[in-house]
């Protein structure tokens, strides 16, 4: 295979694409990829500063590469979720990759800052951990956001992750879930604004970029996601796109040009009602919100939002 | 990752009756989640190596040293690749 543009021996097929790069230009198709989505999407504006949720895996190292080379002032936060030795290796990858770059990388650790941890938490929910997981993260990632004051947190969710997320959605008519599933979630007050703006990348071009830049990322699974049904819808529409290229980037951008609007107002209606929690003063539409219930029932302790 | 140099040197062997090492007539697959290594007869393509290993080409990346090798990619004795799996998890 040669590079489209220069001809030269390539070394990434992107078939959706219908291309073939080089190392040089497949890196600079990612760069115009996450540029066009920002501004498409009018995700970051001139002088706001991002915090990128950094995981330790390809997508978020990726990301946060990609935004500084941008020219973006973005600073990173790492989660500790205590998950083993899958949680010691990603803190390793991610507080390696920021400091080999002179990068500020905030962290908070569940089981220090919070008195739990990620499988606690799924054993005392009796729920699959990817549930406690998610819940976690979007708490924090925002309320450490509103803490130092970033105006945007940046996410490193991808093509692949997004239509898999409109597949279950789709599968599951869910009219509120569809109307939030955007690249942008504006901000609102107690909210940073939250953006993707790996959305139209492939988790295969992240991961690429990650090798052919030399970034060391955390490459084993978290070994408890294993067999979630994230990963079952994954692997249906990998297959629907090695039959038919391009197939996950029509239902996600399809959906998005013509059928997200139809959502909105779902999405409203549920967003309607936020009080501040009683707990720990988040914006909620219940008394406590999500997180600190979650606390509760793991037995972490409280403190009163002051 | 493992660079195909160091591999060769360790991919050696004598055959009966002759001192001098000979590379090994196989191609090291290097498979990750868990990390496990197999020997595939070569030369054959990435393409022909994924079908083999009833891998989805579009789930995996194919790593040689730093750099990424094609569907087309040919791969000859004594190479040394990483399939990679690319699909993550988390849908937070």
């Amino acid at each position: 295979m040669k590079c489209r543009v220069c001809r030269e021996p390539a070394v990434i097929d992107v078939r959706r694409h219908n291309a073939a790069f080089c190392r040089d230009h497949f890196l600079r198709h990612c760069s115009e990829q996450v540029r066009r989505a920002i501004k498409d999407h009018d995700m970051i504006h001139p002088g706001e500063r991002i915090l990128v949720a950094v995981s330790g895996g390809k997508d978020s190292l990726a990301l946060w590469e990609l935004l500084v080379e941008l020219g973006y002032a973005a600073d990173g936060l790492y989660l500790g979720l205590g998950i083993g030795e899958y949680s010691e290796a990603s803190g390793h990858a991610a507080r390696t990759f920021a400091h080999a770059r002179g990068f500020k990388l905030h962290e908070v650790d569940l089981a220090a800052d919070f008195g739990y941890d990620i499988p606690d938490a799924a054993a005392a929910t009796h729920r699959a951990p990817c549930g406690a997981c998610g819940l976690s993260k979007r708490h924090l990632f925002n309320a450490v956001a509103v803490e130092h004051g970033y105006d945007v947190v940046a996410t490193g969710h991808n093509l692949d992750d997004e239509a898999a997320v409109l597949l279950g959605n789709v599968l599951r008519w869910e009219p509120g879930y569809l109307g939030r599933q955007h690249p942008v979630l504006p901000a609102r007050p107690g909210f940073v604004r939250k953006v993707k703006p790996l959305y139209r990348m492939g988790e295969r071009e992240t991961a690429a970029y990650c090798v052919l830049r030399g970034i060391d990322y955390q490459v084993e699974e978290c070994p408890m996601a294993e067999g979630n049904r994230h990963l079952g819808y994954k692997e249906v529409l990998d297959a629907l796109e090695e039959r038919s290229p391009g197939a996950k980037a029509s239902f996600l951008f399809g959906f998005l040009d013509r059928a997200h609007d139809r959502f909105t107002d779902d999405a409203d209606v549920e967003r309607e009602g936020l009080q501040a929690c009683m707990v720990c003063g988040s914006p909620t539409t219940g008394e406590v919100c999500a997180f600190c219930r979650l606390r509760e029932r793991v037995g972490s302790p409280v403190d009163d939002p002051g | 990752m493992s660079g195909s140099r160091s591999a060769r040197s360790r991919e050696t062997r004598s055959r009966p009756g002759e001192g001098r090492p000979v590379p090994l007539p196989v191609v090291k697959v290097v498979l990750r989640n868990p990390r496990r290594e197999l020997d595939m007869p070569g030369p054959l393509t990435v393409s022909a190596l994924l079908q083999r290993l009833e891998v989805n080409p579009e789930s995996v990346l194919v790593i040689q040293g730093d750099t990424l090798v094609t569907r087309d990619g040919r791969l000859d004795d004594a190479d040394v690749v990483e399939i990679r799996p690319v699909t993550s998890g988390g849908a937070a």
